[in-house]
């Protein structure tokens, strides 16, 4: 083995791939259980455990190849109807599928939990109901022996342009060989092989096609052996030696390609099954999907930051432009000036929204451990649930995808330890005995939505109330005005919601004030709608992107200041007489509802201009189901920023979410309004 | 590096030397990003009193300190001589003021000298790195890593909190 190669470089690839193949698995073995005759399903599941068998086993991690190897064992059972599915099968692959991700975790911390693999395997191999299956290692060894020793018939399928130079270089007295390269099966860097051998040959000939396609190689999206057709003018022997030179290769088959001779083509990896037609399947499915580069999220993140700048540019190009224009009058030149600013104005918007497109992710990335999940919680709680998922395909900022997990698994699990109701009494209720729950997600607007929604017990206004006034949350003199959106907005409250609570009351609630929480954080909001023995729907609603902000600046003196207008409510002129102590703080009616206020220089501290105004600007801003008003010194108007960070050495500043930088290169500081409420001691 | 060191002689370091107030500092001239001018700092609540705020660094954000302060110097009137050293250290970029940036030297390693214990009016031993005699001068070789090190500083930030609280 050479040393060249740096083994980290491919385990990046072999884990991004792993957790691709784990995540096919864990979807498809699910979905497995529901339909459990789906021949192309159990395929699928097939390919993915023989991948991930083939990948960990050259990478070296023994422990993940065998239980591969005996997953994919009795899925091979299955898939040829020697064993039918059954729950209890299911349930030992999922368990099995666990194992393999822990051994995945693992591999990444470098640290062995010590996860016992062998009662696992005998289970498995329990359940094949036969003698222990030959060990993974001797079968590919045997394999590629097998392989060296009776080379079987190699056949090949040229396209039309591919059958037509191979016949036009025949003709011209080269060689055209069709010639299959075996891996030794403990080859680690398979891809750089493979790169070595067509490397070598460069200058010998013309390789005009590889099975699989020459980017799959590179990508080494392959098992222990790939193949290709070179034109060229050396003979078998001398093309059989330069290729066994090189290290690492176990068996080098050659033959003659027959012109105008058409057959089904073997590939890749599934030779040792003998399945031509899945792996034609494989081929073809990858065809359908775009061409992507995989790219460094760094990258994208510079990217990003570059046409924040060109944003910040175009702003200060416009104020540049304004001021001539109004110096100057109309010229010409000033004319052409503002010709360009617009367009430019326009390209860097374009820019930045492709830019912000790259960055995006399906939500799907996030949606595809929930079938899993749920299946498991309700299996757990004795309850069938029909779990339907939409809008898998709708894209989001990746800052906001890590972000909203956490806050859906708490949804889900809520809708259905508390929401959905036991068969028995789903029956009583009139309601089919599967309960539904329906996770959804759309584009409205510039927001995303994702709705949770069950056809569960719903909630109970009235027992909010009572449990929120036992909790000391509410009095029960506010808990009479309060209308039922409101109440229902009470499970939000810290404080309310506990597990042994959630039950005896309506139904829901680990830690719902948690939830709101983190979706806040992310600039987003939550709303709740729930009918009484009906259902319940939380409804999520996001910004496409963190980056950019649409904010209100005010000015503390000379100072901007930027509130996110995600929080603002509204703007309010206040007269300094109406403004009342209540607790030694100052309020002010508003519509007959009381809203705290706070000047907004003491808050922060920030020094303000000093001047007593009669009727100071509030910005009234909303945090939950909370109000408050900050007195500022003037306002200054809309505009979408560009949030950065302050910076290590600064680090968090309560109350401050960041900095940006204006049109005239000053820096403004982006407010929190939740940290300033903290401040505020709201 | 060292065989080419030893070509031209003793070991040198590459220094940018400034004032602050009476003294003359210096630090390695590989941790200086860039020397400025002094320019409009916006100032963040809830720091430490030596940090001076943020500037715009080409459309970077930069934390701003002021040496003096960090110190417990005397403060000094902002001059037209003063400036900003920005200096990266481990990854974290600020911008320090200082009083005048005077020269870029190379000292033979064998002419600086540990710090001797309290040879400065105010500065801190723990905060130097040596003692460079060049000519008929003393520069105090300053630790940016020290200086900058964020564990002394959280430290000093929550004491300026509960400061702020009480008042």
């Amino acid at each position: 083995m050479s040393k060249d190669f740096d083994i980290d470089q491919y385990l990046g690839i072999f884990l991004d791939e792993a957790e691709e193949q784990l995540q096919i698995l864990d979807e498809s073995l699910v979905l497995l259980e529901q339909e459990r005759d789906n021949k192309n399903l159990l395929n699928q599941i097939f390919r993915a455990a023989h991948t991930l068998k083939g990948s960990s086993a050259s990478m070296g991690f023994e422990k993940m190849a065998e239980l591969t190897h005996v997953l994919e064992s009795v899925l091979d059972d299955l898939r040829h109807g020697k064993l039918t599915v059954t729950t209890e099968i299911i349930d030992y692959l999922l368990n099995g599928l666990d194992a393999l991700k822990v051994i995945k975790a693992e591999i990444i911390s470098g640290e062995s939990n010590g996860v016992e693999i062998s009662s696992l395997i005998n289970d498995l191999k329990k359940i094949k109901g036969k003698e222990d299956p030959p060990a993974f290692i001797t079968e590919t060894k045997k394999a590629v022996s097998a392989a060296e020793s009776s080379p079987s018939e190699l056949q090949i399928e040229l396209d039309d342009v591919e059958m037509h130079v191979a016949s036009a270089a025949k003709a011209n007295g080269y060689n055209v060989w069709h010639t299959k390269v075996n891996l030794a099966p403990d080859c680690l860097m398979k891809g750089a092989r493979a790169y070595i051998v067509f490397n070598n040959l460069k200058d010998k000939g013309e390789v005009i096609k590889t099975i699989p396609p020459i980017d799959e190689i590179e990508e080494e999206r392959f098992e222990d052996s790939f193949e290709f057709v070179i034109v060229t003018k050396l003979s078998k022997d001398v093309l059989n030696s330069i290729i066994k030179s090189i290290s690492d290769i176990a068996a080098v088959q050659i033959e003659a390609v027959q012109i105008g001779f058409i057959a089904e083509g073997i590939s890749e990896g599934e030779r040792v099954e003998g399945d031509g037609r899945i792996s034609s399947d494989k081929v073809h499915g990858q065809a359908k999907v775009a061409q992507t580069v995989r790219v460094d999220v760094q990258r994208l993140e510079n990217l990003m930051n570059l046409a924040g700048e060109l944003v910040i540019d175009r702003t200060r190009l416009a104020d540049v432009n304004g001021s001539l224009k109004t110096t100057l009058g109309a010229d010409k030149t000033i004319e052409t000036l503002e010709e360009v600013t617009v367009h430019l104005g326009r390209i860097v918007g374009e820019l930045q929204e492709e830019i912000m497109k790259a960055r995006m992710f399906p939500i799907d990335q996030v949606f595809n451990r929930f079938p899993r999940m749920v299946r498991d919680l309700a299996q757990k709680a004795g309850k069938e649930i029909n779990f339907i998922v939409e809008g898998r395909e709708t894209e989001l900022d990746r800052t906001v995808i890590e972000e909203i997990g956490d806050p859906l698994i708490h949804l889900l699990r809520n809708a259905i330890d508390h929401g959905i109701e036991g068969p028995q009494e789903r029956m009583r209720a009139g309601k089919p005995a599967i309960g539904t729950i329906k996770l959804r997600a759309f584009h409205q607007e510039n927001q995303i939505v994702i709705t949770v929604q069950d056809d569960g017990k719903g909630m109970d206004p009235a027992a909010i109330k009572v449990k929120a006034i036992d909790k000391g949350i509410i009095t029960s003199d506010i808990a009479s005005r309060l209308s039922e959106r409101e109440t229902l907005n009470l499970i939000f409250a810290p404080g309310f919601s506990t597990a042994t609570v959630v039950s005896d009351v309506s139904g829901r609630g680990v830690g719902m004030d948690i939830v709101r929480n983190h979706i806040e954080k992310i600039n987003g909001l939550v709303d709740i709608d729930s009918a009484w023995g009906k259902g319940t729907k939380f409804t999520i609603k996001l910004p496409l992107t963190l980056a950019i902000n649409r904010s209100l600046l005010v000015y503390l003196g000379k100072q901007v200041f930027a509130f996110p207008l995600a929080n603002v409510l509204e703007i309010i002129n206040v007269d300094v007489g109406q403004i009342q102590q209540v607790q030694q703080r100052d309020v002010i009616l508003v519509r007959g509802e009381v809203l705290p206020l706070f000047k907004l220089s003491d808050i922060l501290p920030y020094p303000d201009d000093g001047i007593q105004r009669d009727k100071p600007p509030v910005v009234v801003v909303g945090i939950s189901e909370k109000r408050l008003g900050f007195i500022v010194d003037e306002l200054m108007g809309e505009q979408e920023i560009v949030i950065k960070s302050l910076g290590e050495f600064i680090g968090q500043v309560p109350g401050l979410a960041g900095a940006t930088i204006m049109g005239d290169g000053e820096v403004a500081l982006i407010l929190d309004v939740r940290g300033l409420a903290g401040q505020a001691g709201v | 590096m060292d065989q080419e060191k030893n070509l031209v002689g003793a070991a040198e370091e590459q220094l940018v030397v400034f004032q602050l107030g009476n003294e003359t500092y210096g630090i390695e001239i590989s941790a200086v990003h860039e020397i400025i001018r002094m320019q409009s700092i916006t100032k963040v609540p809830r720091t430490p009193s030596f940090v001076e705020g943020v500037i715009n660094l080409r459309g970077r954000i930069v934390p701003v300190i002021d040496l003096h302060k960090r110190f417990e110097l005397p403060l000094e009137e902002e001059t037209p001589h003063s400036r900003i050293i920005v200096v990266e250290v481990k990854g974290v970029t600020v911008g320090m003021i200082v009083d005048s940036v005077s020269e870029v030297l190379r000292i033979p390693q064998n002419k600086i000298e540990p710090p001797p214990p309290a040879i400065t009016g105010g500065i801190e031993t723990e905060y130097l790195r040596g003692v460079g005699k060049w000519k008929e001068e003393l520069i105090i070789l300053l630790d940016l890593e020290k200086v900058l090190d964020k564990s002394e500083y959280k430290i000093l930030e929550q004491h300026s909190q509960e400061l702020a609280a009480t008042k």
